[in-house]
């Protein structure tokens, strides 16, 4: 019996399943499902250029350099201060002087009209090359020079070519000085220089509407695909049949030692009052239309204020997806101004305070992605930011967060590319916030 | 073996049998689920009629007044399975599903000479379910999927007494404690994945009383008649909800974690029941039961569907040959017949069913029984976009007569 009551048991336990419960279409009708999914793109979207007030612009291993004249963005003008050392400095005393020059180096970057000619100046610093505070060098830093050029040269650039360079003759009075006192060992080593010699200005003429070039450069003496300033000199070591021409290398010797100084001039543009005290200008006084530059820290702000109104319209609620869309304004990108495939997005607080770059769901960060359209009439032009992150932090925030977004350019340091963004109704051109949104 | 440990093991082991039992019918969504329609003994057999029926050697859980004719040191116990083999269609689909489930586990015994108790562990309701649906959304051309499962079911605990008050006269009463969950698991992916269950607790008490009344009593003929009276039980919900969406990448992201909330009472309606036994000869043996549920009266909101009363006519016969020297004559042959109305009326259609069984009393010794049926039935109606399941249930019901007041010497 005890064994029979087991067993029926057991057999109990293999019968109580049933095969996987499949899925009937039938009952469809009757089923009481109170849970819906709805997009939501009416949300109110306000648009505003704001201009942070200082970039970090050194140690960016670029040196920016140029001149641009534009109609929404003014005059912007690169100017770089660097500083140049060297570790060897030892000439023997038969050694002949014969020249000095600036090498700068394309690193392939140029934004603007490069058929135009430039024209740069290269003057002396005439303080010790150091930040007012901190350690950093900011696009608004200055550092006295001498008003006298050491040099200058007109050119047409030729920017693609990594192995170009652009050379600009100094003052041979300045460069023999130099070359005597290392003969003469009055400078015996780095420190000595950097104390008599505390660095280079170079200044692009402010009067053309040209390009912007980006320069690169080593931290070591290399006289290949390096920019550096160099003292030629002739050395008889007593065999004619070899070489006798020398140079001595001034490079610069850390990423530090150099900054850009980018200045902008907003007259006469309708975000002029950027210069002035007006932190964030609506869009409604820029003809609909917003900016950023790189470089001068201009910078898109984009507020969706009603996205907590969502908390209201259900207790039981979840987003499901979140996109941003918005235009590039057509005619202000071309084969010489190219649209970035990707801009960077920060979540910024009520005064532009970046909280965070601004991430997905998955803590990935998201940016704003170009989609381009190749057609005739480029309708279908834009950028789109999966705002699923962001909607999510506000939704789920016990706070009132003030929160927007910022757009710039990922690498809004060393480029000083332009965006503007078309905030018009007509042509559905607007900046659209979708949210998919489920009720349950 | 002592048992009161297997009474026990039985207590400990039948829930776990019980929650995995699984059912395939979209009728299971609305209410509490699907009722356990399988009856004790060869009652199945006779189609589900009980009510003044009172073999000495049956535990009948229809009408408690029964137990006041058990046997005196007895000790009967019962396990039924059973399995169905169903087929949904609509008027345009058709799908099978089998299913096996354990009906009951019960005992019975008497306490004193004219009364006796029995107690155990049912399945009372079970819900499976899973129906996709499309779902529009609101402000664009896309559609979703969402799959929705349903899980679960009600226990039925019961404690129940019956007394012979008189040589004619039995009255009865049955405590029944109800207890389980109900889940309604939603799947969906639009953008993200989401998935939110539900769990609805169900819990309370269910009073049933019941009469039977000898009319006539003698060697070859006897008239039994029986009533039993449920009165409407509330059952108290509390609802725990859990939520979470899975975004493309993979994060899990809690919308709602154990979110526990109260919910509406269900109301089980006041029941009555009337029969009728009547032993013709030795042979033949005839029931007629007559139940109506008193749906109108609860309460309770509804959203497609509504509750109307309820009324179950059943019919049985059972067969005894008289010639005692072979084997097939000491079983008992069954035939019956069920039909009920139903509860539900969803888009104006009643969703009753029928039943026709036939069925086996096979002694396997003098101590043991095993009662086998067979029925064939439909549930529903194609109409008006609802669903029919015709189907073919097995019933395997043993049951034991032990001895309860004889000690063994060695244990």
């Amino acid at each position: 019996m005890r064994l029979f009551l087991i067993s029926s048991l057991s057999l109990l336990f293999m019968f109580s399943c049933s095969e996987e419960v499949n899925n009937y279409p039938v009952g469809t009708d009757f089923i009481d499902n109170d849970i819906n999914i709805v997009i939501v793109d009416t949300f109110s979207v306000k648009a505003f250029t704001f201009k942070i007030d200082s970039l970090v612009t050194s140690s960016t291993s670029r040196m920016l350099l140029g001149n641009l004249k534009d109609e929404y963005f003014g005059d912007l003008n690169a100017q770089t201060y660097f500083q140049v050392n060297n570790s060897n400095f030892s000439i023997s005393s038969d050694a002949v002087y014969d020249s000095i020059g600036l090498v700068l180096n394309y690193d392939t970057y140029y934004y603007g009209d490069t058929l135009q000619p430039q024209t740069y100046k290269v003057h002396r610093v005439l303080e010790y090359f150091e930040p007012e505070e901190d350690v950093d060098f900011y696009n608004t830093s200055k550092l006295k020079y001498d008003e006298e050029a050491l040099g200058e040269v007109t050119f047409t650039p030729r920017p693609n070519s990594a192995t170009d360079s652009i050379y600009i003759s100094l003052n041979t009075v300045i460069g023999e000085e130099i070359f005597n006192k290392i003969r003469d060992n009055e400078i015996n080593n780095t420190d000595d220089f950097i104390r008599y010699f505390y660095g280079l200005t170079v200044i692009p003429d402010a009067t053309t509407n040209s390009h912007v070039l980006g320069f690169n450069f080593k931290s070591y003496s290399d006289l290949n695909e390096n920019s550096s300033m160099r003292i030629f000199y002739t050395e008889d070591n007593g065999d004619s049949s070899e070489d006798n021409d020398q140079v001595l290398d001034f490079f610069i010797p850390d990423a530090s030692k150099q900054f850009n100084a980018i200045s902008t001039n907003l007259d006469n543009t309708i975000i002029s009052s950027l210069s002035g005290t007006e932190v964030n200008i609506s869009s409604e006084d820029t003809d609909q239309l917003i900016f950023a530059q790189a470089g001068t820290g201009i910078s898109a702000r984009i507020e969706m204020p009603t996205i907590k109104d969502l908390k209201a319209l259900s207790q039981e609620s979840t987003s499901l997806n979140a996109e941003l869309t918005f235009k590039p304004l057509k005619g202000s990108y071309d084969a010489t101004k190219p649209l970035k495939e990707s801009l960077v997005v920060y979540v910024v607080d009520s005064k532009n305070r970046i909280v965070s770059q601004l991430t997905d769901l998955d803590s990935n960060a998201s940016y704003a992605v170009l989609n381009q359209d190749n057609s005739e009439f480029d309708e279908n032009t834009y950028y789109s930011i999966d705002m699923s992150g962001f909607v999510e932090l506000i939704l789920n925030s016990e706070f009132d967060l003030d929160y927007a977004i910022m757009i710039q350019f990922e690498d809004y340091d060393t480029v000083v590319d332009t965006l503007i963004i078309d905030n018009r109704d007509e042509d559905n051109d607007n900046i659209k916030l979708s949210v998919t949104y489920l009720n349950y | 073996m002592n048992k009161i440990q297997t009474l026990l093991l039985l207590i400990a082991v039948i829930p776990s049998c019980f929650s995995q039992n699984d059912t395939s019918t979209p009728y299971s969504l609305f209410g509490l689920g699907v009722e356990n329609k399988t009856a004790t003994g060869g009652l199945t057999g006779l189609g589900n009629t009980g009510i003044s029926q009172n073999n000495p050697g049956e535990i009948n859980l229809i009408n408690p007044a029964s137990l006041g004719n058990i046997e005196q040191k007895t000790f009967l116990y019962e396990f039924g399975i059973n399995g169905v083999y169903s087929t949904l269609e609509t008027s345009n689909v058709s799908d099978n599903t089998y299913d096996f489930n354990m009906s009951h586990a019960v005992m019975a015994f008497p306490i004193t000479k004219n009364v006796g108790m029995s107690f155990g562990l049912l399945p009372y309701t079970k819900v499976g379910y899973d129906i996709d649906i499309e779902n529009p959304i609101e402000g664009s051309t896309d559609i979703y999927i969402s799959r929705i499962t349903g899980s679960g079911g009600l226990n039925k605990f019961y404690l129940s007494s019956g007394v012979q008050v008189f040589n004619k006269l039995s009255f009865g009463v049955d405590l029944a404690y109800l207890f389980g969950s109900i889940n309604q698991e939603t799947n969906l992916y639009y953008d993200s994945f989401v998935n939110i269950t539900d769990v609805n607790y169900y819990h309370g008490f269910k009073l049933k009383t019941g009469v039977q009344y000898n009319l006539v009593k003698s060697d070859n003929k006897e008239i039994t008649l029986g009533a039993i009276l449920e009165l409407p039980a509330n059952l108290g919900g509390d609802q725990v909800s859990d939520s979470y969406k899975t975004s493309l990448g993979g994060t899990k992201v809690i919308m709602d974690d154990n979110v526990e909330s109260d919910l509406e009472d269900f109301e089980l309606p006041l029941t009555l029941g009337v029969g009728l036994t009547t032993k013709l000869n030795n042979n033949l043996t005839t029931s007629f039961d007559f139940t109506k549920l008193y749906w109108d009266n609860t309460n309770q909101v509804q959203n497609s569907e509504s509750y109307n009363n309820q009324d179950i006519y059943a019919f049985g016969a059972e067969y005894l040959p008289s010639d005692k020297n072979k084997y097939w004559s000491f079983v008992k042959y069954r035939f019956g017949l069920n039909y009920n109305t139903g509860f539900l009326n969803i888009s104006n259609q009643k969703i009753d069913s029928y039943f026709a069984s036939i069925g086996l009393g096979l002694p396997l010794s003098n101590r043991s029984t095993l009662n086998l049926s067979y029925s064939y039935g439909r549930e529903g109606s194609t109409s008006n976009s609802l669903v029919q399941e015709n189907f073919h249930k097995i019933t395997l019901n043993l049951s034991f007569i032990g001895s309860w007041f004889n000690q063994r010497k060695y244990d």
